[in-house]
């Protein structure tokens, strides 16, 4: 079972979109700590048998692998209390925004996803790997279809309002 | 500039790692998990390296082993021998 695995070309396809999905709302250092972390959590799953290939793409074990990297993350930064909103990027005014840059939209843009609904955050960030359907996000997330839709739908109206205003 | 007018996503979409961590990555993954999928070809020519310096090693003490067989037993019947001195008085 083992053998037909090839971690090398899983690490080369895997990693850029589980980086992708921990940089939505984290730094970019936290973010490849977070992706190595859920790379070598998903091999030790898939050496003690706890991946069922029958039921899911490996892609998806991973995934559900990262929620819950990201959800222990946020966990041991409450515990710490350093997670603080930084209060120069709360509420740029709209003529500021337009001058910022790349980079400053970007931060902008994690900071506002920050601040949806834990399901909505974690519905939006899966929907940025354009590779997962709507069907695979509510397996990870093990919810109904439906439901996932509608956060999908409440988080992207919600993001568009904050970054409009 | 503001690209939030078409999906804000995107930004986040064009992430991309560098070539050292997916590297960093790799190994990490390859050190979890050393067969990678793959015929483990480091670990066979270890085995028969391994092998190889055995037999050698093997053959050379026990090719020492039977030359010192022989010598071995003059010693030990040497040892065991018992001497029977004669005293013979002439006068």
């Amino acid at each position: 079972m083992t053998a037909s695995v090839n971690w090398d070309e899983i690490v080369k396809s895997l990693g850029p979109r589980l980086y992708r999905y921990f940089a939505a709302s984290l730094s970019d250092s936290v973010a490849d700590d977070l992706t190595q972390d859920t790379l070598l959590r998903t091999v030790r799953k898939y050496q003690d048998g706890q991946i069922d290939l029958s039921r899911g793409t490996i892609d998806m074990f991973a995934f559900g692998v990262a929620k819950n990297v990201r959800f222990e993350h946020f966990k041991q930064l409450r515990a710490w209390d350093s997670f603080e909103e930084s209060p120069e990027m709360e509420n740029p005014s709209p003529s500021a925004f337009d001058q910022l840059s790349e980079h400053e939209q970007t931060h902008r843009l994690k900071r506002s996803i920050q601040r949806l609904s834990t399901m909505q955050q974690e519905v939006l960030m899966l929907t940025i790997d354009q590779e997962l359907t709507m069907a695979q996000i509510a397996q990870i997330l093990n919810l109904p279809e439906g439901t996932v839709k509608s956060h999908h739908h409440r988080a992207r109206h919600e993001l568009q309002r904050m970054l409009e205003n | 500039m503001n690209d939030f007018k078409k999906d804000p996503l995107d930004l986040l979409r064009k992430k991309q790692p560098t070539d050292l961590q997916m590297h960093r990555w790799k190994v990490a993954v390859k050190m979890q998990f050393p067969a990678s999928g793959s015929f483990p070809v480091g670990h066979f020519l270890q085995l028969t390296a391994a092998a190889g310096v055995g037999l050698v090693v093997g053959a050379l003490i026990f090719g020492q082993g039977l030359k010192a067989q022989p010598q071995e037993i003059i010693q030990n019947a040497y040892d065991d021998a018992t001497m029977e001195v004669v005293y013979t008085k002439l006068d």
